[in-house]
């Protein structure tokens, strides 16, 4: 979305190509300073020679295209893979030593490179350059460059992205974090430090490559020290750390020299300020307060949009309002299935689907949740089994198999404690445990987070449904889960901590079965345990391979346990 | 061939002074100084501001400079690294990256790009010694840079070996810590360090100045070589850093005489490369282990 915006800029600017060079340079420091992230920030390694790769690529490139008219793109590539080579040979030396040597030999290395390219004049034109860099376009050479940029920044940063969430990132991350820690959880050091540094280089050369056709000239003191330190600074400011920093870092270097150009101050010290001043009172750099802008601010707009609008059940009166629930099936014998937090009636609906004939299945959305109304006063496990209770009376249900899944399982014990001539019999999906379930209070700050953020919700869905693949439902739950009361986003994990029926089931004669998905991260097999000792006819069913929400991860098997004690 | 290697030692032992200075620091702080060559930079155009525009006794200005410059070390140090030091090492490392970016700035803001010329120390005929090895030419220039790094070798030497604060420094760097723990006024070392470093780098300043002159990059090249010299010696002891200017000297001048004075930026990295993969620790330096 964002790069769809970005690739129509331009013919907007159509008569403005000094704003639109302006832009594709930005893009090109964005490259460069998006390989020095992976070589600094994510591999924790410092590079000062990041220039000289630059140069590299930007040499190679050159040459290829004027003397051997090589297309555009292949150069380009080309001065990415000579810089990669180039990359090896820096990276392997300083490998088994601390971060400054590979610090020492990089600023070695933008020299040597500057020294070089000078005195190899017959190849390179010496101090003076090449200049007229040919570029061939079809229609605006503006436009067409700074498109061409933007493929390449975009397919960098696709690249990266994928990266840091694969193995690779991982790695380096270990890496960063504790070398000797990192090296005895099995990862190849070497080899990752070395992979990371070529990997930036090839991207600081392919971003050479590019600053050499869109300028149009190239020297050797282009790609000087000078210009190493400035990439470090824009990688710095934006957040060494970050996929996005690099644009951001970019953008302020670009445009500095427009705000001081009335002042006659040199560069290099506004530069220098902001790189202390970051360093010393924001190390992590402008992503990370834009990062935690979105987060607090900027994503209420997605959430207000996310949330959902349109009830897709029906409503039954109570006494503190509506209760919204849908039901499924036609057979004698009624299953009435309570969700658990961040969920809604419709969380069911994988296992609705598999619902043989003979059952009635009934879901309500509790109180404070989905379409439901919100109850007054304080949350409190006790007070959701009230309300079941009023929905169980306003449908007339009577011996019924009462299922609840997580915190629904704490509503359907508490609600079975309360009435146990009305429940058939008693299955607790991923339940919380029969004495409560902490949480630190320091996550409370996070699940006020939960109600601006449906990303977050939605991740912690699918991170609780490890096996459950879906996205489209994780959304349609997130919507859902959208509508849950302000209050009850931290209300619901006070009351979850707030219980303990361990000696009120003693009376509960019915049968039992507690379901526990191995895989589960929220609750341990122990506390499963604990809780099926507690009640008198309890039984635990363990089911390999799934996580926390069995109910649809493993639907048959649900389905199975319901049939079999029938 | 021995004049080559006399002229070597020479700018060598300027490398020395820079390595010592880069060391001093590195090892009580813990920081890699890169804008060492910078504050040599600027410390250098201070004095020729001092003799050319001001007007005052070249000496006279050079004292001031030093003093200048130590302070600079103090005030870089308390200010710019302490608070910081509990981050990470690379951090503290991109400050000195920020004030080099600043002092280079501010260089060309105040005096300009221009090449501006230095006096020499000490002037007159080189000594010339005839003998069955052939002719045998010293510059004075030689001698004062030799007289130099004597004098400051020996001072360091009986610094760390016979006073309190010497010993002082010694223990900050073996290890912070158990230092302050000792009674050791880690803070004042710390300053000291960086104190005395930023004064070697004016003297490299003012020694280098008369052949490279005053300019923004006069220094640049100087502190890539003090850090080869640096990486010769092991980065842990003073003799490391000395011996391994000198050999650097010697080495640099005879691919600039054999080979091309072009490869002597190329010939330093690959120096700094072969050294790192066959001597991790150095020529000179000892194994130490590392701890999670």
């Amino acid at each position: 979305m964002v790069w769809v915006i970005l690739a129509i800029i331009p013919f907007f600017l159509m008569n403005n190509a000094f704003i639109i060079t302006i832009l594709t340079l930005v893009g090109i420091y964005t490259i460069a300073s998006m390989g020095l992230n992976i070589i600094m920030g994510y591999s924790g390694q410092i590079s000062i020679g990041h220039a000289a790769f630059m140069s590299i690529g930007a040499y190679t490139s050159t040459l290829l295209v004027m003397n051997y008219n090589v297309p555009i793109v292949f150069s380009i590539l080309a001065g990415g893979v000579v810089a990669f080579l180039f990359g090896l040979l820096i990276g392997f030396p300083a490998l088994r030593l601390s971060g400054f040597y590979l610090a020492i030999a990089t600023m070695g290395f933008v020299v040597a490179i500057e020294q070089l390219m000078s005195s190899l004049e017959s190849v390179t034109g010496g101090h003076a350059g090449i200049r007229s860099i040919p570029f061939e376009h079809v229609w605006n050479s503006d436009v067409e460059k700074y498109l061409l940029v933007l493929a390449f920044a975009f397919i960098c940063y696709v690249f990266m992205n994928r990266m840091m969430h694969a193995k690779t990132g991982r790695a380096w991350m270990a890496i960063r974090e504790n070398e000797i820690a990192a090296s005895v959880v099995g990862i190849n050091t070497a080899k990752y430090k070395v992979l990371a540094f070529a990997i930036g280089s090839m991207m600081a050369g392919i971003a050479g490559a590019l600053y050499a056709h869109v300028i149009g000239y190239i020297a050797p003191s282009d790609f000087g020290l000078s210009k190493s330190l400035d990439l470090l600074a824009i990688s710095v400011i934006g957040g060494m750390a970050s996929v996005d920093g690099p644009l951001y870092g970019s953008l302020i270097y670009v445009a500095m020299p427009f705000l001081f150009s009335r002042t006659h101050v040199s560069m290099s010290i506004v530069f220098g300020i902001i790189l202390i001043f970051v360093v010393m009172f924001m190390p992590l750099g402008i992503s990370y307060y834009l990062y935690k802008f979105r987060i607090n601010y900027l994503n209420r707009i997605v959430a207000f949009f996310k949330r959902g609008r349109k009830p897709y059940g029906d409503f039954v009166e109570t006494s503190f309002g509506k209760m919204h629930y849908i039901k499924r099936g036609s057979g004698e014998i009624p299953i009435l299935l309570i969700h658990g937090n961040f969920a809604s009636a419709r969380f069911f609906e994988p296992f609705l689907k598999k619902l043989p004939a003979g059952y009635t299945a009934y879901c309500p959305d509790l109180p404070n949740f989905g379409y439901s109304s919100e109850m007054p006063g304080d949350v409190e496990i006790d007070k959701y089994a009230q309300g079941v209770e009023e929905y169980v009376k306003a449908m007339g249900l009577k011996d019924f198999i009462l299922i609840g899944h997580s915190l629904g399982g704490a509503v359907a014990m508490a609600y079975a404690i309360r009435n146990p001539d009305k429940v058939r019999r008693l299955i607790l999906i991923d339940s919380a445990p029969v004495d409560g379930m902490d949480l630190a209070e320091e996550s409370h700050k996070l699940l006020n987070m939960y109600r601006y953020n449906p990303q977050i919700i939605k991740s912690a869905l699918m991170f609780n449904a490890p096996t459950y693949t879906n996205e489209k439902f994780f959304d349609v739950i997130t919507s859902d889960a959208l509508r849950i009361a302000p209050k009850a986003f931290v209300g619901n994990a006070v009351a979850l901590s707030s219980y303990d029926y361990t000696e009120k089931v003693k009376e509960l004669k019915i049968p039992v079965d507690i379901v526990y998905g191995d895989k589960d991260v929220l609750i341990s097999s122990e506390e499963m345990k604990r809780t099926a000792e507690a009640f008198p006819n309890g039984k635990l069913v363990m089911i390999k391979d799934v996580g926390h929400s069995s109910i649809i991860e493993s639907p048959d098997e649900i389905v199975k346990l319901l049939q079999h004690r029938e | 061939m021995i004049n080559q290697i006399i002229l070597g030692l020479s700018t060598g032992a300027t490398y020395s002074l820079v390595a010592i200075g880069l060391v001093m620091m590195y090892k009580v702080s813990g920081v890699m100084n890169f804008a060492y060559a910078n504050m040599g930079m600027f410390v250098t155009y201070l004095i020729w501001w001092l003799t050319s525009s001001v007007g005052m006794n070249l000496y006279v200005s050079i004292v001031i400079g030093i003093i200048f410059a130590a302070i600079m070390g103090v005030v870089v140090e308390r200010y710019g690294l302490r608070p910081i030091r509990h981050l990470s090492s690379a951090s503290m490392l991109i400050v000195t990256f920020g004030i080099l970016m600043i002092l280079e700035g501010l260089a060309v803001q105040i005096w300009g790009t221009d090449y501006k010329p230095f006096p020499e120390l000490v002037t007159g005929s080189p000594y010339v010694f005839r003998g069955d090895f052939g002719i045998f030419v010293l510059r004075r220039q030689d001698i004062l840079i030799f007289s130099i790094l004597l004098g400051i070798s020996l001072a360091l030497l009986f610094f760390t070996r016979y006073t309190k604060f010497g010993i002082a420094v010694r223990a900050v760097s073996e290890n912070e810590e158990i230092a302050g723990y000792m009674g050791i006024n880690v803070g004042s070392v710390l300053a000291f360090s960086w104190g005395f470093g930023a004064s070697m780098a004016a003297i490299v300043g003012i020694v280098a100045a008369p052949k490279v002159f005053v300019s923004p990059t006069m220094l640049t090249y100087y502190q890539i070589q003090g850090f080869t010299a640096a990486v010769l010696g092991g980065f842990e002891t003073f003799n490391g850093a000395i011996f391994g200017g000198l050999i650097l000297g010697v080495i640099e001048k005879l691919v600039g005489n054999y080979i091309s004075e072009g490869f002597k930026a190329t010939i330093s990295l690959v120096i700094i490369i072969v050294v790192l993969i066959f001597f991790p620790k150095g020529l000179f330096g000892k194994n130490v282990r590392g701890r999670v």
